[in-house]
């Protein structure tokens, strides 16, 4: 007898339906200890020009039939019934194979599975499936008993009315961002809309579409409250939109995520959710997923856009790019969920471009040791998860519904930073009297020291260097000391008040100042620090914001 | 343009070596990057050597730093302090010191200048080497052995370096030892600021 083994350097092709995809899945959860099969129905065809098989799987027939936790056998009457399915059902089609389980094992194909093999001569598509561990494996014999590996593809049935109606163009990245490897895709979806239905759309979304026009905006973080906020943003008629996180997609973070399907599992977030944007948008996009830690991409990056949403799990990242935000005069909105007594609550923090205050003001001084904390919609516990996804999409909804207000200009009170408390609904008349709890912030207090506002000077623009971090440090120096004029052998870059402290930490072994002196030579830790960053600079009399800009290296 | 980074390393170091004992000198320079100073220590008794040879502790520029006409001192991290010997990047060889040459700081204090001046001369002289340093908190790097093997061999290079260095006696207790380097700290900072 022949090896399994595939002999053939050509793999075939097996296509089969998602229906049949559900068949199997019936059929082997049925009893998922106990081994069953069934019989596959198709075509197979032969390329005589590449010589390769393409074998199309278009059902499955199965009884309830079910064999030993070990072995299944395909009688001759489970064979014949298969038959006469196929005459009667299937016109055209022919069996073309038969898949089993492994109700114990991985899949693999057994001795008995080699001699069932070996018995007829014909183009075959073998099966087998392990329920338990979700693992599958195919082969196509031939009619010479060769043995092809096979690609495995799913066939969807489309709705053809909605085949050729827009284009989507891919562009895919690979950039190196401080010495790492950073992955963006952008998508640019065109939608094209006959003249009624145009007209049709017009009527409805014509506005929006118009007013949003050119406006770009950011979301920091794709978790739950990020695919909301995408897919808000998608319809609303935004049509630039930016998605930043490191992360990739797990099995648990599924279920929260309303975007993205089953694909997506193990991939970038940011790319897979800015990949369903563009797919399920209705009007033109254009959607760029960068899957990278936005401390990595600088406050410079901030700057291109017109609004900054950041639902994202760690309190030092909305830190911050609120201060991003703040020196660049972005308008900028946070927002999260939490469990207190028990019941949701969740907050939005929406500061307009000239805000009067900062998120740390909001938040409350003291905070710094909670900052480093990531609080995940996956934290919240058992009995209130079922909660999650109502209790965001509320949070959500609040938060672009803000965010357009920003955007349209409709936002009455325009130096006025709000925060929103939202407590689940039942609970809150109980507790709080009120399940909306909205906070004004018109102005810093007097006599209140910020951080922030200490060094904003709005009447002068921040300064600009641009530097080649392959040079020495001492060529930096020169134009420090050019700019400020202190003569003293070293300024420091405090690398804390940029609040890319997490940058420094994990590359600089916590070093929260870099020295920019005289005699310094190459710094392998300027490589480590975002491409377009402000920091502060500390001379010997006095401080300067500075944007110092890293010209990118080969 | 006057370096005061520097001229306070500087200041510091001369401390170490009244203290330490003559026959120890010192340098001090900047790292290539210009973000470390680095403390060079000559005619050390180094660990399993007969020779004499070079020590060096690497701290971050911004240690000492003057600002308006004040001295400033930020306390450092153990992660942000290096101790070699022989040559940069090869670990001292102490209990505490690990080998990538950081040390794990005791329960000693580290907010003012003399505790950092003191804490060099206590890791130097190795008598912030105890039987709780190297048992309770399992402070041991195993470069000079594990728990009491440690403390033997600690001693014995201890006892080596304050013999052949003639360290000063005020060395052994730290309260002294403090109350004579903040002496001499303030001193020369004293000097140093008038001068300018």
């Amino acid at each position: 007898m022949r090896e399994v083994n595939p002999s053939s350097t050509m793999p075939a092709h097996v296509f089969m339906d998602k229906a049949v995809v559900q068949k199997i899945n019936e059929l082997i959860h049925r009893d998922p200890y106990k081994e069953c099969g069934g019989f596959f129905i198709g075509n197979v065809s032969k390329d005589e020009v590449t010589g390769r098989y393409n074998v199309h799987i278009h059902d499955l027939y199965h009884e309830e039939l079910s064999g030993t936790a070990s072995s299944f056998e395909f009688s001759t009457d489970y064979t014949m019934n298969a038959v006469k399915y196929v005459k009667r059902n299937c016109k055209g089609y022919h069996i073309v194979g038969n898949i089993h389980s492994h109700a114990q094992f991985q899949a693999f194909f057994s001795g008995v599975d080699k001699e069932m093999m070996a018995q007829s001569r014909d183009n075959s598509f073998y099966m087998v499936v392990s329920p338990k561990h979700g693992t599958w494996v195919g082969i196509f014999k031939d009619i010479d008993f060769e043995f092809h590996e096979c690609e495995l593809k799913i066939a969807v049935k489309p709705n053809p009315n909605v085949l050729f109606n827009k284009t989507i163009k891919r562009v895919d990245k690979e950039v190196a961002l401080n010495g790492k490897r950073c992955h963006s895709s952008s998508f640019r979806t065109s939608r094209f809309y006959s003249e009624t239905q145009q007209r049709e759309f017009d009527k409805r979304f014509l506005h929006s579409i118009t007013e949003l026009k050119g406006k770009k905006v950011l979301i920091v973080g794709a978790g739950t409250i990020g695919n909301l906020l995408a897919e808000y943003a998608m319809n609303s008629g935004i049509s630039d939109l930016c998605i930043v996180d490191m992360d990739t997609y797990q099995y648990w973070n599924l279920p929260r995520s309303s975007m993205v399907g089953e694909d997506s599992l193990g991939k970038p977030k940011a790319l897979e959710l800015a990949k369903a944007v563009a797919e399920k948008s209705s009007f033109s996009i254009e959607v760029t997923g960068i899957n990278a830690d936005i401390c990595d991409l600088g406050w410079g990056f901030l700057k291109q856009f017109d609004i900054v949403l950041s639902p994202v799990d760690s309190a030092a990242i909305r830190q911050y790019i609120d201060r991003g935000c703040r020196i660049y005069h972005i308008p900028h909105i946070t927002c999260g969920t939490g469990i207190v007594d028990g019941d949701f609550t969740g907050n939005i923090l929406a500061f307009p471009s000239d805000s009067p205050v900062d998120l740390e003001y909001v938040w409350g001084n003291g905070y710094r040791e909670k900052l480093k904390e990531r609080r995940s919609c996956s934290d919240i516990a058992e009995e209130t998860q079922a909660q999650v996804m109502g209790f965001s999409s509320q949070i959500a909804g609040m938060t672009m519904d803000v965010a357009l207000k920003y955007l349209l200009g409709k936002f009455k009170e325009k130096t006025v930073a709000m925060k929103y408390i939202l407590n689940a609904v039942g609970n809150g008349i109980i507790r709080d009297k009120a399940a909306l709890r909205p906070f004004k912030y018109g102005k810093l207090p007097v006599g209140t020291k910020s951080e922030l506002f200490s060094m904003l000077d709005s009447d002068r623009e921040i300064p600009s260097v641009t530097f080649d971090r392959r040079k020495p440090k001492h060529e930096l120096w020169e134009m420090l000391n050019e700019m400020f004029q202190e003569q003293i052998p070293s300024y420091r870059l405090n690398l804390e008040w940029s609040l890319n402290i997490p940058v420094a930490y994990r590359s600089i072994g916590a070093c929260a100042v870099l020295e920019v002196a005289v005699n310094s030579g190459v710094d392998p830790t300027l490589m480590d620090l975002p491409p377009r960053h402000i920091y502060l600079v500390e001379g010997e009399e006095n401080d300067y914001l500075l944007e110092i800009i890293f010209t990118e290296e080969t | 343009m006057r370096d005061y980074s520097m001229d306070l390393a500087k200041v510091a170091a001369a401390i170490v070596v009244d203290v330490m004992g003559s026959d120890l000198t010192a340098t001090t320079h900047y790292s290539s990057d210009g973000n470390n100073i680095i403390m060079e220590f000559n005619g050390y008794p180094l660990y399993g050597q007969r020779q004499k040879g070079k020590v060096f502790v690497q701290f971050p520029r911004s240690t000492f730093y003057v600002r308006k006409g004040n001295v400033y001192f930020t306390p450092l991290q153990q992660s942000q302090c290096r101790y070699y010997q022989d040559q940069m990047g090869n670990q001292f060889v102490h209990p505490h010191i690990y080998n990538d040459g950081h040390p794990c700081w005791d329960g000693s204090s580290r907010e003012r200048p003399t505790d950092f001046i003191a804490n060099i001369i206590e890791t130097l002289s190795l008598l912030n080497v105890t039987k709780d340093s190297v048992t309770v908190g399992l402070c041991a790097s195993g470069i000079m052995g594990v728990k009491l093997e440690a403390l033997e061999n600690a001693q014995r290079q201890q006892k080596r370096v304050l013999e052949s260095l003639k360290c000063k006696p005020i060395i052994k207790e730290r309260r002294k030892l403090e109350n004579y380097v903040s002496k001499r700290w303030c001193n020369k900072i004293t000097i140093l600021t008038q001068a300018a």
